[in-house]
């Protein structure tokens, strides 16, 4: 599965890892390892399977979405 | 990993992120308007010192730069009337440009079908339109100009021209004596084609408290049952703006009626005033700051007035134990300071207030 950062979602870099903003659920904080994970997935990366469960919980605040081939 | 930055709070086991600088910010551009509508929010009408008429072309730019070194991801221009400023397309652009969202919170009156391309072209997202009645003589009554109706209807009516409907909201704010005519004022837009109209429960800051049209938590419930009416009749998209007290909240359904109702102040919120004052939101009259002589992150990072909110140190006693309280904060707190004359006051939709 390829994704994307849903359009309209906002992100930033912090201290700690990263802050993002999604139209539907609000302000979301995410730690070093979770940020990181979004940028890879913003770079087009492949997601390994480790990642599955992370993967899910961003599809579901809509920080990211399927891509349309 | 590194541990997440956090404040404590006075709430035991309540902590509130750290950010680095705001993730909002709302830039007043003027304290002038051509209407003067009688529940204005704008703190600073009330000021004894208010002679700024508003940001310069050059003060302008040097805020949205500053916002830019911030990283904010969406700023909201207003005013007063944010359209009166001729730096205003020009200004949407730069911060566009900059990767901030952006939107305008107008009365609609000089929204001409030119202004409208200028702003479009601009990469203008979002607009709000305030219009408070479909009575023409309640509408020019309401913000003491008596063509005010004309010049907001067209100023619709071009923006559903130039931008289409989807593009803007119209904001009513509901008083004591309007809260029944949000159903009117609903069919009234939908006619004119208008699908997103979004209520304002008044709010006491600013002028009207002292003009005797504060609602409580019954006038909530009228309001709702109206908007979820005229989505369920009309399709139409239907809202709440500004934080509302949770315990006042009839059971709202938000398929049919949505909510902006999480307080942001000071949490990732941050406004500059006319004159370049810092505060933590449109309804506090407190400063934290100046852009133009601060440093605006370290405001935002050692200001005892953002501090004291992110720590609920103005959220009632009572509301401290309540499991809504991380979120609700308890109610508008701009609005309760303002009613009671308490920082620890009540809003004055909470059912408290009766008590």
């Amino acid at each position: 599965m390829l994704y994307e950062i849903t359009p309209g979602v906002k992100h930033r870099s912090e201290e700690f890892g990263g802050v993002a903003d999604s139209f539907y659920y609000g302000t979301i904080i995410l730690n070093e390892d979770e940020y990181r994970l979004l940028l890879q997935i913003e770079s087009g990366k492949e997601i390994g399977e480790e990642h599955q469960e992370k993967v899910k919980e961003f599809l579901d605040v809509g920080l990211i979405s399927l891509k349309n081939d | 990993m590194k541990k997440i930055p956090i404040i404590k709070t006075v709430i035991p086991g309540i902590e509130v992120v750290k950010l680095g600088s705001p993730l909002f910010a709302q830039m007043e551009l003027t304290s002038e308007c051509p209407y003067q509508c009688i529940f204005c929010y704008n703190v600073w009408k009330c000021s004894d010192n208010n002679s700024s008429k508003g940001m310069t072309r050059n003060q302008a730019f040097f805020v949205a730069e500053e916002l830019i070194r911030c990283r904010v991801f969406s700023v909201i221009l207003s005013g007063g009337e944010p359209t009166l400023k001729t730096y205003l397309a020009e200004l949407v652009k730069y911060l566009r440009e900059n990767g901030i969202d952006v939107i305008i919170i107008t009365n609609g009156a000089l929204l001409t079908e030119k202004l409208l391309h200028s702003l479009l072209k601009a990469g203008l997202q979002s607009m709000q339109i305030s219009m408070h009645h479909f009575l023409p003589e309640k509408m020019n009554q309401i913000t003491e100009n008596p063509n005010s109706f004309k010049l907001t209807l067209q100023g619709i009516k071009n923006a559903l021209k130039i931008c289409g409907p989807e593009m803007f909201n119209v904001n009513m704010v509901a008083t004591k004596d309007t809260v029944r005519d949000i159903w009117g004022m609903g069919e009234f837009l939908n006619r004119l084609g208008v699908n997103n109209f979004s209520i304002g429960m008044v709010s006491t800051c600013g002028q009207a408290g002292k003009n005797g049209l504060v609602c409580d938590n019954r006038d909530l419930e009228i309001a709702y049952n109206q908007l979820r009416g005229l989505h369920l009749k009309y399709g139409m998209d239907v809202a709440f703006t500004g934080g509302l007290p949770f315990c006042a909240l009839p059971s709202i359904d938000e398929d049919f009626v949505r909510m902006a109702n999480v307080c942001d102040a000071a949490m990732s919120q941050v406004v500059i005033g006319p004159e370049g004052n810092i505060r933590p939101c449109v309804g506090l009259p407190d400063v934290a700051g100046n852009i133009f002589t601060d440093d605006i992150i370290q405001v935002w990072r050692n200001s005892d007035v953002l501090n004291n909110i992110r720590q609920f140190r103005n959220t009632p006693i009572t509301c401290r134990s309540c499991e809504d309280v991380d979120t609700c904060h308890g109610g508008c707190r701009a609005s309760a300071q303002t009613y009671s004359g308490d920082t620890l006051g009540y809003d004055p939709m909470m059912p408290e207030r009766r008590k």
